[in-house]
């Protein structure tokens, strides 16, 4: 589900009493600002 | 982790990430889930017994995305806590064997729960599941066309007029 499954999906998913899982692919965890 | 923020600001319930390990990039995006402490982290191709420990050690839990007995086995013996069993119905992840046939086998190789994927998409679906000894599904095509997808709205529209048999297969990764 890359390209799919995207934080608004997850959290709707979740919302509505499932899992929403997160698609992971599409990330770059050494481009992530956040972490600097 | 700015999706697992926007995520936990859009919902406090638990939630899951990924972890296709065989791609690039793919365990040092695991090291980030794990250092935002994700519920939930699902694992597919590739040695996850890292994610395990350290997922526990957090309370987190770990499932892994699996096509046959083998690899369920060797998943529970690294401490998952459940397995998704993907049967060939399953859009781009499913093996040879169609969900009717592997969730019992998987049901029978391992004690930890089998959640069913492949081919359900509604109520009808998941009594199937149960009946077969899942605990619950996973579904993914069912959520293509919803709001919340961002695909094109020329392909959720096609892609609920398309039949059973209209399914096109790849050999693309």
């Amino acid at each position: 589900m890359s390209w799919i499954s995207v934080p608004k999906m997850v959290a709707a998913v979740s919302n509505a009493g499932g899992l929403g899982i997160l698609a992971t692919g599409p990330f770059n965890a050494d481009a992530d600002t956040c972490r600097r | 982790m700015q999706a697992i923020k926007e995520i936990r600001a859009l919902t406090d319930k638990p939630f899951g990430a990924n972890a296709t390990l065989l791609f690039p990039g793919a365990s040092e995006n695991a090291k980030v889930l794990l250092e935002e402490k994700v519920p939930v982290i699902n694992f597919s191709l590739g040695k996850g017994d890292w994610i395990v420990k350290q997922s526990h050690s957090y309370g987190g839990k770990v499932i892994a995305t699996v096509v046959n007995a083998r690899h369920a086995k060797r998943a529970e013996d690294y401490g998952c806590d459940g397995v998704i069993a993907t049967g060939h119905e399953a859009a781009a992840h499913g093996e040879h064997v169609t969900s009717l046939v592997l969730v019992p086998s998987l049901v029978d190789a391992v004690k930890i729960p089998v959640i069913a994927t492949g081919g359900f998409g509604d109520g009808r679906g998941l009594a199937a599941a149960l009946a077969l000894g899942a605990e619950g599904i996973a579904l993914g095509t069912r959520f293509m066309t919803t709001k919340e997808s961002p695909l094109h709205s020329v392909y959720k529209k096609l892609s609920m007029e398309k039949d059973v048999e209209d399914t096109l297969y790849s050999d693309q990764i």
